[in-house]
């Protein structure tokens, strides 16, 4: 398991902190980012406003991203990272409440890696955040760095 | 006027033939007769005075000669005499031929033409008449000579007739009987009279002629039937169409190049449109007049100056009684003998025009209301969105902390404790579930059918197959007609198969022996497919309430469920055109069946 950080925008403080529990009764010790909105999601991606110095060589192995955000919202987020050429390849999960068509549509023109439903049911969303842990901190091999 | 000769007879003629054969022969003899007659005389005499002088009848001679003499000279005399009578003869028998010749040649003529030719005397006798009349009038020719010409008449004619025939005579030039006149309906037609009475109309045109002291008459007779038919069929189709424009609902007029203030011509229809007394009233008003507002009035004389076909354009007119409508006015410059003139046609459309404003009305408040549905539609859209997103969160919040509670101070609680708990998480996951289950149903309403061909059974056993997955400790005997084919939207086909499975499934949850059979069966020109289940069933009381939204027939601690899912399924089958109804009976099992719209790719 590498040491990335792991970058969650969350506005929802408990769906913060459910997902920070889920994600260490899964072990999964790696650092947690919270970003509330797009804008600091941005600004920690390319070292900017809240996060400017930021060593941008330390990029997080996956970006969790919630799509209803105030300010930015998730998709001009996904969009912006894409965007750029320094961040076009970073590994991006929605993890949002909407099941909607459009937005999984959307999410996926976009480029997003993946595309996760948060379950109600706190057994389930305990299994989802294991295995995205597993899966994109040990099994997914990252692009590699310039 | 040789051939009027009165030896030309048709009676006369065989008589004269004879004569004529007689006096050739005569002149041949005659011919032969007057040389030889002198040559007679000459040789008598030299006769005589070689052979008879040397005899010398002394006391006779002077007798002698003188005989001799008196006798050539008598000879000579007779033939001269002879001779120049057969010469006269010959010059008149010359004549003769000529003038047979000339009447065969009259005869000809007079036989070819294409008109009937009747001669008459100044009495009205026909004293000739043509091939042509014979054919016409049935009678032969020796029928008709001799006869009064009024015989070809009929007889209420006769008066008129005469007359006529009496006037022809003091003129000099033709005169001709029984063509129309300018005026349609008076009856100057001239009818003929056929042998067997029947009648056709004739035009008869009289020459007067002079033939020595007798004053002859040529009439000139033309069967003018065809001529009249095709008058009668020119007048009845001017009449139509005369007809047609006065009969017209819409208003039709005329308009001179010269005067084009002034209507020239109108029908009915404009007099009732201008509410006018007559024509008259209407025509003798000036245009100007009958604009109601200037600026149509300087449109009119726009067009018309410029001799443009003006295109059919809406203008306010004024009625002589002063109230106002709109007329749909269409005028076409056309250029004829008399100069330019304008035809047109107009029609009161202040109804039309009217109704049109109501309809745009309509339409306009259509449209407003379509907005407001739009408006509507978004604000739904984003309600539904928000529901989705921010009605769940707060659940998850619960779910997630009783589990955290639980799991991290369940030692601390005693069992009620732990109970509640765990009826706080149940309570959000049903929550969730009844969230989704309305988001579906929304949904269903919301979107759009996108038609294809889809396998009903393949879709149904892949839904089996995950039913069996998520539940392996179920025995369900699913059994599944093959190759159910529909044309129909794949995504809400789907989700209405899985509504009726889930349901079959979970109503048979209490049988050892569970099955499921999803089917097809014709009746009459329908295709009707089947869900069966041997489940649980329901009483057909209530079968009323089996497809309204979160009605349930059953406690939901034996079959939990969020009464959403039937009313999904009636309208994914109501939105592809079909029906769908339910056969249960409780505790033996319950069939659903559905029908959809086929033929129907859009």
């Amino acid at each position: 398991m590498n040491n990335k950080a792991i970058l969650l925008v969350e506005d929802n403080p408990d769906d913060e902190l459910l997902t920070l529990d889920a994600l260490s009764a899964n072990r999964i010790g790696n650092e947690v980012v919270v970003a509330r909105n797009g804008v600091e999601a941005l600004d920690y991606m390319f070292g900017t406003g809240k996060f400017a110095g930021r060593d941008l060589e330390d990029m997080p192995a996956v970006v969790l991203l919630d799509l209803k955000l105030p300010k930015i919202d998730g998709l001009e987020v996904l969009r912006r990272i894409r965007a750029d050429e320094r961040t076009q390849f970073q590994p991006v999960v929605i993890l949002t409440s909407s099941n909607e068509d459009e937005d999984r549509l959307k999410g996926y023109t976009l480029h997003a890696n993946s595309y996760v439903r948060k379950p109600v049911d706190f057994d389930e969303f305990l299994r989802a955040a294991g295995q995205l842990g597993l899966y994109w901190l040990l099994l997914n091999q990252p692009p590699p760095t310039k | 006027m040789l051939f009027l000769s009165s030896k030309i007879c048709a009676s006369g003629r065989t008589i004269k033939m004879t004569n004529t054969i007689k006096m050739q022969k005569f002149l041949h003899f005659s011919w032969i007769f007057f040389p030889s007659s002198i040559v007679l005389a000459v040789l008598l005499w030299l006769a005589f005075v070689t052979l008879v002088e040397p005899y010398k009848f002394a006391q006779h001679e002077q007798i002698g000669y003188s005989f001799v003499l008196a006798g050539a000279i008598s000879i000579s005399v007779l033939a001269f005499a002879s001779w120049s009578y057969a010469r006269k003869e010959m010059e008149r028998l010359q004549q003769e031929k000529m003038i047979r010749l000339s009447e065969a040649r009259f005869r000809i003529l007079l036989d070819t033409a294409p008109d009937a030719v009747v001669i008459t005397d100044k009495d009205g006798v026909v004293r000739m008449a043509s091939a042509q009349s014979e054919n016409w009038f049935g009678y032969t020719r020796e029928e008709l000579i001799g006869r009064p010409m009024e015989i070809l008449i009929p007889e209420r004619m006769h008066q008129e007739f005469f007359a006529h025939r009496q006037q022809s005579q003091t003129q000099t030039n033709p005169r001709t009987f029984g063509t129309h006149t300018d005026h349609i309906g008076t009856n100057a037609d001239l009818i003929g009279r056929r042998r067997d009475g029947s009648e056709f109309p004739v035009e008869i045109s009289f020459s007067p002629a002079s033939f020595g002291e007798e004053r002859w008459v040529t009439a000139i007779i033309r069967d003018i039937s065809t001529r009249k038919e095709t008058e009668a069929a020119r007048l009845a189709a001017q009449t139509r169409l005369s007809d047609l424009v006065t009969n017209l609902p819409v208003g039709v007029f005329r308009i001179l190049g010269k005067d084009i203030t002034h209507f020239r011509e109108v029908n009915p229809a404009m007099v009732d449109i201008f509410a006018a007394a007559s024509a008259e009233e209407l025509m003798s008003r000036t245009l100007q007049s009958l604009f109601y507002e200037a600026k149509d009035w300087m449109i009119y004389q726009e067009h018309v100056k410029g001799n443009f076909r003006m295109h059919t354009m809406d203008l306010h007119f004024r009625k002589l009684d002063g109230s106002d409508f709109f007329g749909s006015l269409t005028i076409a410059a056309k250029r004829s003998g008399d100069g330019l003139m304008f035809d047109g046609i107009l029609e009161n459309v202040t109804e039309r025009k009217r109704q049109n404003e109501h309809i745009q009305t309509l339409n306009q408040h259509l449209a407003n209301r379509t907005a407001e549905l739009e408006i509507i539609n978004r604000e739904l859209e984003s309600f539904s969105y928000s529901v989705s997103h921010d009605l769940r969160a707060p659940l998850r919040a619960m779910d997630g902390f009783s589990s955290t509670l639980l799991k991290d101070y369940g030692d601390i609680l005693d069992e009620r404790g732990r109970d509640r708990l765990q009826r706080v998480r149940s309570a959000a996951q049903r929550m969730a579930n009844l969230i989704d289950d309305l988001l579906n149903l929304s949904r269903v309403s919301r979107t759009g059918l996108d038609w294809e061909d889809i396998d009903l059974s393949l879709l149904a056993r892949e839904i089996c197959a995950e039913l069996e997955q998520a539940n392996p400790q179920r025995k369900v005997t699913c059994h599944i007609q093959p190759d159910l084919h529909t044309s129909g939207d794949r995504r809400l086909l789907g989700i209405a198969l899985t509504n009726l499975l889930n349901n079959a499934w979970k109503f048979t949850g209490q049988k050892d022996f569970a099955f499921i059979e999803i089917g097809c069966q014709e009746q009459g020109e329908e295709r009707v497919f089947f869900v069966r289940d041997n489940g649980a069933g329901f009483d057909m009381a209530f079968a009323k309430k089996l497809f309204g939204a979160f009605q349930r027939l059953h406690d939901v601690s034996e079959f939990p469920g969020t009464g959403i899912g039937l009313a999904t399924v009636q309208r994914i089958v109501h939105k592809h055109g079909g029906r769908i109804w339910a056969e249960s009976q409780v505790g033996t099992g319950t069939t659903f069946y559905f029908t959809l719209k086929t033929g129907v790719q859009a």
